[in-house]
């Protein structure tokens, strides 16, 4: 006779591998496709929109959606549901005003498929776009964040070690990622977005059993919460990261710029025309709204019912164990997992694009001068598909140090990105003296600006951090631009935005 | 606060659906 623990760890497997399975399946059918550098990069124009819009919200939530930022509910109470407010509120309008223009400027210069890319060649600067693709080397970082998510899952769920944990997590990341390639990631981004936002709808229901009150399940939360400890319900946080109205302002000028996600603008660029932009932006909404803003709910409600957990970000986990029959909980531990893997997914193959597109494709041609095009191209793929396990074995290593909260780990690292490019994309948008050097000298400012704020502890609150690195950058950008704009430069802007 | 919060997840959908309409729908 089966246990229920056993029952569950089971279950768990036999999904994982009927998941993979299928992975491999779709992984196989689009094999050819991943030969070239574009079509290892972004699967161009074989998926449907409203694919490849759930499967932007897919990889738009990742391990700090689902394990970290229910954890700092968890820690911090309700004002942590200003940050998942931006996850989808701010970040779609972010998407709607930012998508047209991203893609048109794409389609001018034909074939990008990297925001490195994107970026050098708006400013026509080859330096621009090495400089990018090192700073997206923070997402290394990033993986970490989903690392420790996947271990803090197999140890609440199964039991595992923390050490083990991380060393299985990496293992099927990459066998995941080996399977595929761009053509599957996307669609099983796509269904994996369609299966957590079926989780995420179960966890909202599970309220109505494991909290009561009826129609006012939601007053009987905050009451229940306000016995555990008052300042759980506030609208600005006591203590944590959101406890100014100046901090939770930070954070929704964060989420709005975080659709800037090299990961994430990548999508766009597979949209293949302007017409097929309307079911993209509108499916990647519904499904972001389902996503991102249910399962936060779960860590406060893990707070009532666990309230002495030895690590918050184990509150959804522990959440969906206790609450659900072990079928129907083990669907959805699964469905983490995957959703955790769909981010991770995107992220490396960003980071290793980067490295074989916008690093070694640019800069080899300096060292070996007589390569021929299709050589390089072939070349920059192997490049981009070996960094793969280099950047595995990294994150591994640094996932070993376990941090005290994912999300915060998560959101250092895609804060550094965002301080970089933001002004460069923006500017690089409509402002006519926006000019490669004002470009290199931003995404140097912004990066550095934050690691320093956040590092010497200059400026002790993240959000903060980033949104004066950010205003440092566009200055610096501005003042450049100003000085060294002629009408070469000038050229490079879109003429017609209508 | 959790209904304040619900809320406005409705008062985004508005406003995005609103940008949606003026700029993505019928082009």
């Amino acid at each position: 006779m089966l246990t229920e623990s056993s029952l569950l760890l089971w279950t768990v497997i036999i999904l994982l591998v009927a998941y993979f399975g299928v992975v491999t399946w779709i992984g196989k059918k689009g094999s050819a496709h991943s030969k070239s550098m574009n079509g290892f990069a972004t699967a161009r124009g074989k998926v449907s929109p409203w694919l490849v819009g759930a499967s932007f919200a897919a990889s738009y939530s990742s391990a700090n959606l689902f394990i970290g930022v229910p954890g700092l509910a968890y820690q911090h109470g309700t004002s942590v549901l200003w940050y998942t407010l931006g996850c989808f509120g701010v970040s779609w309008v972010g998407l709607l005003i930012f998508a047209k223009t991203f893609w048109r400027y794409g389609k001018k210069f034909g074939r990008v498929s990297t925001v490195p890319e994107w970026l050098g060649r708006r400013y026509n600067s080859r330096t621009l776009q090495v400089i990018v693709s090192l700073l997206i080397l923070f997402n290394v970082y990033y993986i970490v964040g989903q690392n420790v998510g996947l271990a803090t899952i197999f140890e609440t769920v199964i039991g595992i070690p923390y050490f083990w944990g991380i060393i299985i997590g990496v293992a099927i990341t990459i066998l995941y990622i080996g399977l595929g390639g761009a053509f599957a990631q996307m669609i099983t981004d796509g269904i994996q977005g369609l299966f957590m936002a079926l989780a995420s709808i179960l966890i909202f229901i599970s309220f109505f059993w494991t909290i009561g009150g009826g129609i006012n399940v939601f007053g009987e939360l905050t009451n229940q919460l306000n016995a555990v400890d008052p300042n759980l319900t506030t609208f600005v946080g006591v203590d944590g990261p959101y406890n100014s109205v100046l901090a939770i302002m930070a954070v929704q000028f964060l989420l709005f710029s975080f659709i800037l996600m090299p990961h994430l603008l990548n999508k766009i660029l597979s949209i293949e025309t302007e017409e097929e932009l309307a079911p993209f932006t509108l499916s990647s909404g519904i499904v972001l709204f389902v996503i991102s803003t249910l399962m936060v709910l779960g860590g406060l409600a893990a707070r009532v019912l666990f309230p002495t957990l030895n690590s918050a970000d184990s509150a959804i986990p522990m959440y969906v164990i206790e609450s659900f029959p072990s079928i129907i909980a083990a669907i959805m531990i699964v469905g983490i997992i995957s959703a955790i893997l769909s981010s991770t997914d995107s992220l490396y193959l960003g980071v290793t694009t980067s490295i074989g597109n916008d690093f070694y494709k640019v800069l080899a041609p300096v060292f070996k001068k007589n390569i021929s095009q299709a050589k390089l191209d072939l070349q920059s793929v192997k490049v981009a598909k070996g960094s793969l396990i280099l950047v595995g074995l990294l994150s591994l290593y640094i996932s070993l140090d376990r941090p005290d909260s994912l999300s915060i780990l998560i959101q250092f690292s895609f804060s550094a990105i965002i301080s970089g490019i933001l002004a460069p994309i923006t500017l690089g948008y409509f402002w006519k003296k926006a000019t490669n050097y004002g470009a290199i000298a931003a995404v140097i400012t912004g990066a550095a600006l934050y690691v320093i704020f956040t590092q010497f502890n200059v400026i002790a609150n993240i959000y903060l951090a980033m949104f004066f690195a950010s205003l440092a950058s566009f200055i610096v950008m501005g003042v450049i631009g100003l000085l060294t704009a002629t009408e070469e430069h000038e050229e490079l802007v879109l003429k017609k935005i209508s | 606060m959790i209904y304040t919060y619900l809320i406005l997840v409705v008062v985004f959908w508005i406003i995005g659906l609103t940008i949606w309409n003026k700029f993505y729908k019928n082009n």
